[in-house]
């Protein structure tokens, strides 16, 4: 785990002084595609239009004030919306340029490659060790010793493992809340997910534990094709490569974080970011 | 409002909220008293020599050689009553009908008596019933006959305006001046050395089946009975109850049928239990003829419906509370619907679940009314489990009631009778506080 300290992130998000990833490859290849995606509550839609790929391997964040889709945008791409009666979708949303919506398509093994944290920590009632083995374990792994081997090696992604590795038999809902959300982000990556969604994964957590979830996200990157939704845009642009932002369902403005967040192309978007609504 | 108002409105509240707790705790504690201080009778009490020899002649428990020592004591204190019975039937064969028209009719009674007291006496032929065979077997019963043979009870109607007035007249004085008057002197004198009275624990009580209509011996057929009729109605309700609850919660969305579905089996929690007995007798055995009659089938059938209703919504319950994120966060993992089920819901929901069944088991052990006309029976044997098929058994609740209503003799066997519903009330208590304990533990492992 990087050490870095709160002291050598931005202090704020006046423009020009945040310092943006050296190392962007914006020559990567697209994995998720939306081309002209809705997604529908009843007859309101919460997603008009959307159009924007997010390339393999980068952290791609969605930004926008509340209500305005990026959570069910965020849904849309493991399903998770389906949970939810009268919610129905139009248009086009591909993972490696197959349709997600078409019929023929495995709910299961689309959420197998598709993992998610949430905004509020939500271990299962389980030992630690039962938390991070039931994904595995649901798809089919029986081999004890095997699995001791994937809840190591995700604890130790999650930066976890040193917390809690006297102490897998423990309850889950003893830990902290920043540990939960640790715990959450391994049990995630233990069934080795090519995409990886988080909701507001900070949102409900103390300022220390927002920075350890985003030095993670920092690592996990280039691993995981990772899509952060955000209310903090701080956070959006300490963490991600590229930015989308969304404003009443629509679109309005997807690139570079650095461009967005020092020469943004909408006026909305300027006035978003500098705080004037939102 | 005013701080003050506010104030004395929240101490009125704290007291008739103490008050209401205190009366209930007082009127538990009234009602559990004579529960608990009879019921123990049937447990402890003051045995005679009778229940002694009554023991090792019908069971075969106990020392013999020190129970013919004893019969042997009582024999020789009871001689003398014999001797003086014998001499005044003589004398009543001589005194002419003048004599015997004057003591012929108390004579009798008292020679019953003393039978009853003392079990037949000699020269008697040995009678059918077990009851008669023996004298009385607890000292408190023996004291209560005592007591009748002492005085004769007499009723005062000479005031028109008062009910009669219980009067109590030596009974000694009938036989004024006969060879017999001295009888109740020696009666008086030496009663313990007739009976020898001793302190007996009879935890048998539970364990023995009853011999004669329960005159003697324990209740094990009622206990058995019971408990077969309470797991076997949650042998049924409880897999069909929580399947149909997964099925209300997860798959059956809100549709018009289904809120029918629900309002349907909440009004059926509602339904009279008698209704739900004849129901039984009409639907499993007439009907379906499960059983040739009634059969603790039949009863654990009726019983299963009975507390279905009460499972499924409370299990319902338990399942929509398990947290969302639980369900969420399962699927995200690429579980099933039904492996979320079985693996996230059911373990999050098991304490709602479990309250449900332990609520229902003890309905289930306490129920009367729907195993009258399917289950129970006033006198069996314990049955082996396979016998619960086609044969009706005895059961705590229905006895309890049958013994009251129906007994011949019920002033007799009143421990008999508070045993019981000590048993019930302790099985009943008994069940909920593993339920609690159960729970407890539960919760504590799924809060971490």
């Amino acid at each position: 785990m990087t050490t870095a300290d709160a002291t050598d992130r931005p202090a704020g998000i006046a423009l020009g002084i945040i310092e943006f990833r050296k190392d962007m490859q914006l020559e990567r290849r697209p994995l998720i595609g939306s081309n002209g995606f809705y997604v529908y509550y009843g007859d309101n839609a919460a997603v008009k239009n959307v159009s924007f790929d997010i390339p393999e391997g980068l952290v791609t964040a969605i930004i926008g004030p509340s209500g305005c889709g990026k959570s069910t945008f965020l849904r849309a791409i493991n399903r998770m919306n389906d949970l939810i009666p009268g919610c129905r979708v139009d248009g086009e949303l591909t993972l490696d340029g197959q349709n997600l919506y078409a019929p023929q398509v495995d709910v299961v093994s689309l959420r197998k490659m598709v993992g998610m944290v949430f905004q509020k920590p939500n271990p299962f009632p389980k030992s630690i060790f039962d938390n991070v083995a039931y994904g595995p374990k649901i798809h089919g792994l029986t081999d004890r010793r095997k699995l001791g081997e994937i809840v190591e090696h995700s604890l130790r992604q999650a930066a976890l493992w040193n917390e809690v590795k006297d102490r897998l038999g423990d309850n889950a809902l003893g830990l902290s809340g920043g540990q939960q959300q640790r715990l959450c982000l391994a049990r995630a990556v233990a069934v080795n997910p090519k995409v990886l969604l988080m909701d507001e994964p900070a949102s409900a957590l103390d300022p220390r534990s927002t920075s350890r979830i985003e030095d993670l996200i920092s690592e996990l990157r280039g691993e995981y094709t990772i899509v952060i939704v955000t209310h903090n845009m701080q956070q959006a642009a300490r963490v991600s490569d590229l930015t989308a932002f969304l404003y009443e369902g629509n679109l309005i403005e997807f690139g570079e974080t650095k461009q967005i967040f020092t020469k943004p192309g909408e006026k909305q978007t300027e006035d978003y970011i500098t705080g004037r609504f939102g | 409002m005013e701080l003050k108002t506010r104030r004395m409105l929240d101490r009125s509240f704290t007291t008739i909220g103490v008050f209401a707790i205190v009366l209930m705790a007082v009127s538990l504690v009234i009602l559990l008293q004579p529960i608990v201080w009879r019921g123990a009778g049937a447990f402890i009490f003051r045995e005679t020599v009778e229940n002694r020899k009554l023991n090792l002649e019908l069971l075969g428990r106990g020392s013999r050689a020190k129970v013919e020592i004893e019969i042997t004591e009582t024999e020789a204190a009871r001689k003398p009553v014999y001797d003086m019975m014998a001499a005044f039937e003589a004398e009543m064969e001589e005194g002419g009908s003048a004599f015997r028209k004057q003591y012929g009719r108390e004579y009798s009674e008292l020679r019953d008596m003393l039978s009853e007291l003392l079990g037949p006496l000699p020269g008697e032929k040995n009678p059918v019933l077990i009851r008669a065979q023996y004298g009385r077997t607890r000292w408190d019963r023996a004291q209560v006959k005592f007591h009748q043979i002492r005085y004769v009870e007499k009723y005062d109607y000479s005031d028109p305006d008062r009910m009669g007035v219980k009067i109590e007249k030596p009974r000694s004085a009938l036989f004024e001046s006969t060879s017999i008057e001295p009888l109740f002197g020696y009666l008086e004198e030496n009663i313990e050395q007739m009976m020898l009275p001793k302190l007996t624990f009879y935890w048998r009580f539970l364990f023995d089946r009853s011999f004669d209509a329960h005159f003697f011996g324990g209740i094990w057929p009622e206990v058995l009975g019971t408990f077969y009729l309470a797991l076997g109605a949650m042998l049924f309700a409880v897999p069909l109850g929580i399947v149909t609850a997964i099925y209300l919660a997860e798959y059956a969305g809100e549709s018009r049928f289904v809120s029918l579905l629900r309002t349907c089996i909440s009004s059926l929690a509602g339904v009279p239990s008698i209704v739900f007995g004849l129901f039984g007798l009409a639907f499993f055995i007439n009907t379906m003829k499960i059983s040739n009659g009634k059969s603790v089938l039949a009863g654990s059938l009726t019983l299963a419906f009975l507390v279905l209703p009460t499972v499924i919504r409370a299990s319902e319950e338990a399942i929509l509370a398990v947290p969302r994120t639980y369900k969420e966060a399962a699927m995200s993992l690429g579980a099933g619907k039904w492996h979320t089920i079985i693996s996230v819901i059911l373990p999050a929901a098991l304490t709602g679940i479990l309250t449900s069944i332990i609520i229902s088991l003890g309905r289930a052990a306490g129920e009367t009314a729907p195993i009258i006309f399917t289950a129970a029976v006033s006198v069996g044997r314990p049955l082996a489990i396979w016998q619960t098929l086609s044969q009706p058994s005895p059961a705590l609740s229905w006895n309890i009631y049958n013994l009251a209503t129906e007994h011949e003799a019920v002033d007799e066997i009143r421990h008999v009778q508070y045993g019981m519903v000590l048993t019930l009330v302790a099985m009943v208590l008994l069940l909920n506080l593993t339920a609690i304990i159960i729970r407890a533990r539960i919760s504590k492992k799924l809060r971490g």
